[in-house]
Order: structure tokens, then sequence, then C-alpha cells
């Protein structure tokens, strides 16, 4: 491993608000490195001395769920499949340090489990480009570039993107690119008080103004077209937020 | 269901209630458990669609790592001559000139860091580790007048993230680091990934315990104590290395056996502990129950609960012996006799079947211990005390409980009683949780529907 990167799901981890976390397990699931050697099953894809980019989602590339495209889903690769079954109905694939539910796999600062990279898809990265170029498309690349796409973003679509973290800015950047009309009421609002603007992105601190009535202005009270949750499970009440009880109706 | 939630849908919420009707709502992620009042109304009248999941990385990833490809080849450092019009801006820490940004005229001079770090000295590492995590450049899209028609040539050019930025790699260089690495064909766990953590505390806390985990925690703890004598070790060697040489002669089930029987006693003999040994011995506590008593050993069970009442009130509870029964399930009868100084006990204590006993208190004050023990020559040698102590904070009382038994049957008797002692032991704490109950409610809830099915019933 010659690089790896710290996610944000590793601090919902490390916070313990995901469940199936044991003591010793290793965290860490963004990653890149070098082949030093190559077992069997690889199948040519890899060959020693390989640059490589390992996804965090574990891949067997040959069950139903691979062959249609949703890898994150893959049906071989959890192999605590019981337990994920028990919890969400149906397994989901194998992650990289990420729970036993999604078969306790150690992450990426130890090593990487040879086993478990033998049946995965490693990009292999491209000699010219440096590891800060293509470390990320192990995961908050395409997680933010995902979020954007499956918005089918069209080009007079407003993308408000809430958290600018690392995958809210791989999101906005993402949206810009799919969507681009950057000119015209493309505004990706951002919703975080940390990070500065996007390009052709609008920041929304929603510390200091309500992000409902800021995105209601900015687009003549019709509202975002896509919204795109880049912040999970750890959020925080924002400002102006209305009661969620009182847009409910009353009986 | 209310008071369950694991996970905080703020965000959600505010979400579907600002998304335009028909809209998409997407979620990159990360949740992992329940949400509460998720406004499924708003959702369902307003039509959002709902995308989510964890990435399908290897879905994206080749138009990806070709588009950083592609962005790399049109970086300014890699081609001299600058696109677009001479009207760059200048760096606003620097009086380099903007190549990137000439191409978009619109933007304010002050929006950022805007030029190719490379030019001016100004690389983005370097920012990075300074705090300048509002300076990143990620990914240069198309700029505000570059419609689709434009996505071809502004490729995003790729710079680490805030995610990078806790890390600070080793080598100045990565391609340095990559082809030094390359060379040296170092064996992957040594590949030189050692991040010093320099930039943020997070990280440092984060990542502090994952390192260490592997040296410290796994090593350390891997080969139990040992707990044989070198006599013991001496024997048991002997006796393994004639049991294996014997197997080896004889072969066949008979031999193997003996193999297996003297390789058994080598490894003990090697290694000096003994998991049979260590089972059947009996706990430092255990001893000094055993000599506290006089009884040539102890079985023990203890359980301990802060219950909000009083210490008094809980003292008083436990002294009056008509309550006994009511959170000692396994107690039939307790009688007081002799103006309640002895109590005879009938019960069917676990593991020991039905047996009665007189028993003498031999501590009781008020409000701080309760403490009983079994009269000689009684059927069963049985101790009881229960401490009471000041919960700090005002959360009441703590009690802790201890059943002391001397277990028949000498040391066998006692290994038994030892391996049921997990039952035993859970006795004590589910005592002390029906106590709680009735102190704290007046009554102990149970599955049971019917009255005659809930034991506190039926014994009491």
């Amino acid at each position: 491993v010659t690089s790896c990167a710290i996610c944000g799901s590793d601090l919902h981890l490390f916070h313990n608000f995901i469940p199936a976390m044991l003591p010793g397990d290793i965290m860490g699931h963004e990653m890149m490195g070098e082949v030093v050697e190559v077992g069997s099953g690889v199948n040519g894809r890899l060959k020693k001395g390989d640059r490589i980019v390992v996804p965090f989602t574990i891949i067997c590339g040959e069950c139903d769920q691979c062959k249609r495209g949703n890898f994150s889903v893959c049906e071989r690769t959890n192999r605590k499949k019981d337990l994920a079954d028990k919890v969400f109905g149906h397994g989901t694939a194998g992650l990289f340090g990420y729970t036993h539910l999604t078969g306790g796999y150690p992450g990426g600062p130890g090593r990487i489990p040879p086993r478990a990279l033998r049946r995965s898809h490693a990009h292999q990265g491209a000699d010219h480009l440096t590891d800060e170029q293509v470390l990320f498309l192990g995961d908050i690349l395409p997680t933010g570039w995902q979020a954007a796409a499956q918005c089918d973003i069209e080009p007079t679509d407003t993308v408000a993107v809430w958290g600018c973290g690392p995958v809210g800015q791989m999101a906005i950047r993402s949206a810009i690119l799919l969507g681009a009309k950057a000119g015209r009421g493309h505004r990706p609002p951002a919703r975080a008080p940390l990070h500065g603007r996007g390009r052709g992105a609008i920041t929304i601190n929603f510390e200091k103004e309500s992000v409902i009535e800021r995105l209601e202005d900015l687009t003549d009270g019709k509202g975002p077209e896509k919204c795109i949750d880049a912040v999970g499970l750890e959020s925080h009440v924002s400002f102006g937020q209305p009661d969620t009880l009182s847009t409910a109706p009353s009986r | 269901m209310m008071m369950l939630e694991s996970d905080r849908p703020h965000v959600l919420r505010e979400m579907i209630y600002v998304c335009r009707p028909a809209g998409i709502i997407s979620v990159p992620g990360v949740y992992g458990g329940l949400v509460d009042k998720f406004p499924m109304g708003l959702a369902m009248n307003k039509g959002l669609t709902f995308r989510m999941g964890q990435t399908h990385v290897n879905r994206w990833t080749d138009d990806l790592l070709r588009r950083i490809e592609e962005g790399r080849s049109t970086r300014p450092s890699s081609s001299p001559t600058p696109r677009g019009s001479r009207t760059g801006r200048r760096c606003t820490r620097c009086s380099a000139t903007s190549r990137t940004a000439a191409s978009r005229s619109s933007s304010s001079p002050e929006v950022s860091h805007e030029h190719d770090g490379e030019s001016c000295g100004h690389r983005p590492l370097a920012e990075r580790s300074q705090g300048h995590a509002d300076r990143q450049e990620l990914a240069h899209g198309s700029g505000p007048d570059g419609a689709g028609a434009r996505l071809v040539q502004h490729r995003p050019r790729y710079c680490p993230g805030t995610a990078a930025a806790l890390l600070r790699l080793p080598d100045p260089s990565p391609a340095a680091r990559i082809s030094a690495a390359r060379d040296r064909r170092l064996p992957l766990r040594t590949l030189g990934y050692r991040p010093s953590i320099s930039t943020s505390n997070a990280g440092k806390r984060l990542m502090g315990p994952i390192l260490r985990q592997p040296t410290e925690g796994v090593l350390s703890g891997a080969l139990p104590r040992p707990n044989l004598g070198d006599t013991e070790r001496l024997i048991s060697g002997v006796l393994g290395a004639v049991a294996v040489l014997r197997g080896l002669r004889q072969g066949g089930a008979t031999g193997g056996l003996a193999l297996l029987t003297g390789a058994a006693l080598l490894g003990r003999s090697v290694s000096g502990y003994c998991p049979i040994t260590a089972a059947a011995s009996a706990k430092p506590a255990e001893r000094r129950i055993a000599q506290e008593h006089g009884w040539p050993s102890a079985a023990i069970a203890s359980a301990s609960v802060t219950i909000a009442c009083d210490a008094e009130e809980v003292h008083r509870f436990v002294r009056d012996p008509t309550n006994v029964t009511k959170y000692m399930w396994y107690v039939d009868r307790v009688e007081p006799r002799e103006n309640g100084l002895l109590w005879h006990w009938t019960a069917n204590v676990p593991g020991f079947g039905a047996v009665e006993w007189d028993s003498r208190i031999t501590e009781d004050r008020a409000g701080e211990l309760f403490a009983w023990v079994s009269q000689s020559g009684a059927a069963l040698s049985i101790a009881g005390r229960t401490e009471f102590r000041r919960a700090p904070g005002g959360r009441g009382t703590e009690v802790h409980m201890r059943l002391d038994i001397q277990p028949p049957g000498g040391a066998l008797g006692a290994t038994l009683a030892r391996l049921a002692h997990q039952g035993i032991g859970w006795q004590a704490s589910s005592d002390l949780r029906r106590l709680k109950q009735l102190l704290e409610t007046g009554e102990i809830p149970t599955p049971a529907l019917r009255r005659v099915d809930a034991p506190a019933v039926a014994s009491s």
C-alpha cells in the first residue's frame, strides 16, 4: 500500500454509529498500492509490479448482481453473509475495513488481504499519474460521481448538495461536469460551514442561514430538482429547519 | 417505534422538504440503522425518487480514470503553451499569473488559488500541510460559459482532497517513493507506508489506534501465562515422548490415539500451560473465600446492580425474610426462627437440587451490609453477603450480592461447580435484576401472558 485516505464513513464507524464493529477490526478502505505478489485466480489481470487502486467494494464479477453492474451488492464476496442476511434482509457486498455486516475484512493501513483482492477487480493506475491523482478512484470520487450520475441531471436542473466534505466536493464537481449549465441557473448550493466555493457553486452556510429559504430564493420558489445527501447519519439540525411533526397533516 | 433512532436524518428531512416535486433524492451514504419520523407523506405526495446505495465503484472507474488521464494531459505544466486568451488572473497568494483561469473570465479574482500550483511553486501538498484546506483544487469543471460541448476540453484535473489532507506522505515526491519501493522489492507490509500525521489531531486520534493495533494487541496477548510447575512439565514431557514413540511403533487406531495423547502432553510440557489444569484449579478469589469460611473449596456467584432507592430502604427489604422468595426464585420458603436470628431455608439451588439449611446472620448494618452463613452441620454450606454503597451522582444504591457455596463431592464437585459457574453467576444477576424491578416499580414484569405462568406468582 503506497497511499491511503480516511473516509467520512471511517468517522461514522469510529464514532460507533454503524453496528457490528468489533475490537481489533482494522479500518481504512481507500487505498492504492503496488502488486508485490500474484496469487492464483487473478486470470492475468494483474501482474507483479502493477500499480493499482483498490475499490472499497469487493466484487466477484461473476454473480448475477455483478453482471448487472450492481457491484456494491455483489452476492458472493460477503463472508459474513448470514449476519448481513439477518440484519439487512439480504447480504450486500464485502467492503474493506467496514464492520462485520460487510464481511469484516481488515482495512487498508495494515495490509491488503490477498484473498479478498484476488477476487476484486482492482484498477490499474496509469504509471504517469501520481498517487494523489488517482487515489480517490477507490471510493470518494466514484461515490460523488454516482451521487450525481444517479440524479439524471438535465441542463436546466438545479442540484443541491448537502455536505461539503470530500464526497460533497466530488459530488459538486461531478454534478457540474454532468449537467454543466453553469451560466444559467445551474447552482449547486453547498451546505457546510467550512469550505469555500466549488466552481460555479453557491455555498450556503447552514449555521448562519436557512437552507430551505435560500434554496427557495435561488430557484424562484420551485426548489432544487436534484438533492444529494453527502452528510449521512451524523447530521445536525440546521438553522430554520421546520419541525418535522409540524409538516405532517394533523388528523 | 420511538426512541430507537440510531441515525440522524436531519439532512434527509430537509432534502425531502425542499426538493422540487418529482425531483430525485440521491443518497450516497452513510446510514447504518433506524431513523424516526421520516416524512414519508411529503416524499410520496411530492413524487420524489430516491436513489441510494454504497458506490458501485467499478461501474464508474474506467471512465473516471480516463478523465483523470486526459485532464493530466491538458495540464499547463505538461503543455507549456497556455490555452485560451492571455487574460489570466493573479494568484491571491503570489504574483504568478493563472493559466488555467484564463478561460474562465467571469469568475472573481479573489475566489481561490486558481492557477496550477506547479507554475508558482504553491503545490497543493504544501498548501494542505499549511492548513489551507479551503484553497484546494480538486477538479476543474467547465467554466461558467462552458456548456456540454466544453466538457471534453475541461477534463477534471485531479488533486488530493480533504481526506488525504489528514495524512502527509513520508516522501515529498510520490513518484520517487513508488519507484524506490519498486526497486527494493519490499514485501507488502513494509512498503514504506507509514503515514506521519501532522496536519490534523483528528487524523492522529483516528489513525493512532489502528496503526498500533497489530503490534501491541495481538503479540502481547497471544500466549497464555504458564500454569504448570517445572516438575510437572518434566513428567509431562517424558510421558508425552513415551506415548508418541509407542503410538508410532504400534500404528493403527490405538497407536493414533496414543500419538495424539503424547502430542498433547508434549505441548503441555513445552508451553507450560494446560487448559484442563486451568479449568480444574481454584481461582485466587475462590481460594480466599474458602479459607474465610473454613471450607475446602468454594464456588462463588456474584453480581451488582444500581437501584434507585436509599441504601436503608434496600437494606430493609433484603433483611426481611419474607421478601427473599420474591427475588430469589429458586428459594421456596424462608422461615425466621429464634427471634429472627436464624433463618430456615427450603430451596432448589441450581446444580445442587432440593436442599434445606439453617442460616445465622453474621453481619447486619443498616444501609451498609447484610450477611449470613449456614449453620455447621447443615446439608449445604452456603453463605450470602449483600453490600450497599451509595451510587455516585445521586443515582441511588449500588447493591453487590455474593453467594458462596461449598460444592459437595470434594475436588470433583468443585470442578463441576466451576463448570456450572456461569449458570450460578447468571442466577445472581437475575436475582438482583428482580430486586431492582421490585424496589423501583413494585412489580416484576414477565413475558408470561397469564398470571399462573409467571414464576413470581407461582412461587410466592
